[in-house]
């Protein structure tokens, strides 16, 4: 090495040290500094880039809206958000690092968007070890237990199909065993596992058949749509539950309508699947299509029937949203409500200290734009839900609510809350 | 599920597969080259169709060709800027070099797909194919189908014919056998080798938007196929464009009946652990210093 790149690469060492030491000083000063700093990862890049670009508009919105008022009220005086968005292109590996860099240099008194099952289950010892309150955006039910940080309010996998079983399957007496196919993966057996309890619990006069599972990248149903028409003439189901998303859900329902399984049997889909803004493309696909959903719903309040299930608090809320301009996407909502959501809670707790926002975000009921909801201690939410049908026009549109209730918060089988 | 069913799906299936790896046979099967980038070459060839189909509302004509130009253009690039300059280098430094080059540039290609295009998956609307249907054997058979299942065969045939019967199958043969001798019979290397890679080029494009047709379009629509076409090359006999064809629909015969009584992570781990024992059984029973054949057919003669 000669002298001249020695020196360089020392004073990169240097600096590199220094940079270190930074984020050392940062972690001990607390929340202390003037602003209130939040911390999201988003995948702004990828393949879901879409739905992070969206929640991270809101959170702007959001930011932008409290900033004008004077910023958030901790201890008696208002404190400015800075809001610190990463990119963590939908890789765990990265979502990793950078939770911890929020954690321990930015020294975030909280994160309020986390995404993907692999990315939160990645991040979650940094969250726990750090004591961060995180409103994560991923469904698993890895990252619920007693005390957790990681906290939810969506749905979770375990929960997804509550409001089809509750509100469809069982209220039903045409439909007396469901077949479900799922994608392959950890949330279609949670389903499957919350099915299997529910059938075997809760209704047992409603019985299952597992269709089986199929890869991501599947396009070609055939099989599985011949299989299932087959069970149906054999008597074997008369209803189907699907754990399909994306592309995939509009594959498969292009070619269940075409083979003539809508006019067999009613689809489930679960609220996860169901991205209406995906399978408006399906038109007549969506015939006798039953979709469990939370936030989606409230883009359709012309529908009176919808309207009639959205507490008016949820309306006015969703009024003022719009007015400062939030995308009119669930994937917004939901990220608005969860930056409203811990901002109350530090409020609340009156400190940036995590356990005291934690205290102060969970088992505390707060108003939202679907309606009141709660935390349990593992971090799921008591969830306002509907199940709707679809009219099948060229433009989509909801047609009835079949269902409206609360998904209790379950985040275990056997879920150790009541059904 | 009826056993005329399961045919029917699997022909369905196996004429998605065989529609994908008919180019990449030419490609990776007689031209020796690994080409990573296939599969995102394929979702250009679906891309561009959409974009001049339904974002520019022309003939769909019209779209098919400029879709076909398009990805053939794009692999007369790939072929003389990167590909050329691997040629002649030994085995390993040539193989690892194609792969990581087209593995980089498919990447790469996927990536510009999904920020000019989005990420969102898309449609392509085309009435005349997708709602015209017959129903055979209790399967609802679009018009779509019959015509991918068609081409799956016809691409098939005339890569036969291709490279058995014309020219620049010949020569294309000739080169793979033995480059050097190649030359010196005066045949121009490099202008069969980029002519036929450009044939697959556009093979591999027309696929796409047939595809397209059928299924929804994303940047990562041809990862799957470029998986399975590489069982299928291999399975087939690399170089056999007809046990290409067989494995092709065969492959899919397979997974419509497994589904019957498979998860789809056996199905799919069933594909390799069949690829692997081909493998090994290939190498006992042909490469073996006495091929076991070879020892059967002695016993067999001995009694």
């Amino acid at each position: 090495m000669t002298e001249a790149n020695r020196r360089n690469f020392l004073k990169g060492g240097a600096a590199a040290v220094a940079t270190g030491m930074a984020g050392c000083v940062g972690s001990l000063t607390g929340g202390g500094s003037d602003k209130l700093k939040l911390g999201a990862v988003q995948p702004l890049t990828g393949f879901i880039a879409r739905m992070g670009n969206v929640g991270k508009e809101a959170q702007d919105v959001w930011v932008k809206h409290v900033n004008e008022q004077g910023g958030v009220e901790v201890n008696g005086s208002k404190r400015e958000v800075d809001l610190i968005v990463y990119d963590d292109e939908l890789k765990s590996e990265k979502t990793r690092s950078l939770a911890k860099k929020l954690a321990t240099t930015d020294n975030v008194a909280g994160i309020i968007a986390a995404w993907s099952t692999s990315g939160a289950l990645a991040m979650q010892s940094v969250v726990e070890d750090n004591e961060l309150p995180t409103i994560a955006t991923a469904q698993t039910v890895k990252i619920n237990h007693p005390g957790s940080y990681m906290l939810r309010i969506i749905p979770s996998t375990a929960g997804d199909p509550y409001p089809l079983l509750k509100g469809v399957a069982s209220a039903r007496d045409d439909i007396t065993s469901l077949g479900v196919l799922g994608r392959e993966g950890n949330a279609s057996q949670d389903m499957r596992d919350f099915v299997d309890y529910w059938t075997k619990n809760v209704d047992t006069s409603l019985g299952w058949k597992d269709l089986g599972t199929f890869p991501f990248g599947q396009d070609d149903f055939s099989s599985f749509i011949s299989k299932a028409k087959n069970m149906h003439a054999n008597g074997e189901i008369d209803a189907l539950l699907m754990y399909v998303t994306g592309g995939n859900a509009i594959n498969f329902l292009t070619q269940a309508e075409r083979n003539g399984l809508n006019d067999e049997m009613p689809i489930l889909m679960p609220s996860a699947m169901t991205d209406f803004t995906e399978i408006s493309k399906i038109g007549a696909g969506l015939k006798n299509v039953h979709a469990a959903s939370s936030y989606r719903p409230l883009n359709y309040l012309d529908n009176p029937d919808v309207k009639q299930n959205v507490p008016q608090s949820g309306i006015d809320a969703l009024k003022e949203y719009k007015s400062l301009g939030g995308p009119e996407d669930p994937i917004g909502y939901i990220h608005f409500i969860q930056a409203r959501m811990m901002a109350d809670a530090i409020t609340d707790a009156g400190s940036t200290d995590g356990p005291a926002i934690r205290d102060h975000l969970v088992g505390k009921t707060r108003s939202t734009v679907v309606g009141d909801m709660t935390l349990n201690d593992s971090g799921q939410a008591a969830l306002p839900s509907m199940v709707v049908t679809f009219t099948t026009g060229s433009s989509l549109g909801i047609d009835s609510v079949e269902w409206h209730g609360t998904i209790p918060p379950i985040t275990n089988i056997p879920p150790e809350t009541q059904l | 599920m009826s056993i005329a069913q399961n045919v029917i799906n699997g022909l369905i299936q196996g004429s998605l597969y065989a529609l994908f790896a008919a180019s990449f046979t030419i490609i990776f099967g007689v031209m020796d080259i690994p080409n990573m980038a296939h599969g995102a070459m394929f979702a250009v060839g679906a891309y561009v169709f959409y974009q001049v189909y339904e974002i520019l509302a022309l003939p769909w004509f019209v779209a098919l060709a400029c879709s076909i130009v398009v990805v053939g253009a794009l692999g007369a690039a790939i072929e003389r800027g990167f590909l050329d300059r691997l040629y002649g280098r030994d085995d390993s430094e040539y193989v690892f070099g194609v792969i990581l080059v087209t593995f980089g540039l498919g990447l790469i290609i996927e990536r510009f797909i999904g920020q000019f295009w989005g990420y969102d998956n898309l449609v392509i609307e085309m009435p005349l194919l997708q709602d015209h249907a017959f129903l055979v054997a209790g399967v609802s058979v679009t018009l779509a189908q019959i015509v991918i299942i068609l081409f799956g065969v016809g691409s098939f045939a005339f890569l036969y014919w291709f490279s058995n019967h014309t020219l620049m199958g010949h020569s294309l043969r000739a080169i793979v056998q033995d480059r050097e001798l190649a030359y010196m019979k005066g045949i121009d290397v490099e202008r069969v080798f980029l002519y036929t890679f450009v044939l697959g080029s556009a093979m591999i494009s027309i696929a796409g938007v047939l595809y397209g047709t059928m299924f929804t379009l994303s940047p990562d629509m041809g990862f799957n196929l470029l998986i399975k076409s590489f069982i299928i090359v291999i399975l087939g006999g690399i170089g056999s464009i007809f046990g290409a064809g067989i494995a092709g629909f065969g492959l899919g015969m397979y997974e419509a009946f497994a589904i019957a009584y498979l998860d789809s992570y056996y199905i799919f781990a069933s594909e390799f652990l069949l690829l692997i024992a081909y493998v090994l059984l290939k190498s006992i029973v042909t490469d073996a210093e006495t091929p076991i054949l070879t020892k059967l057919l002695a016993y067999g003669r001995s009694q």
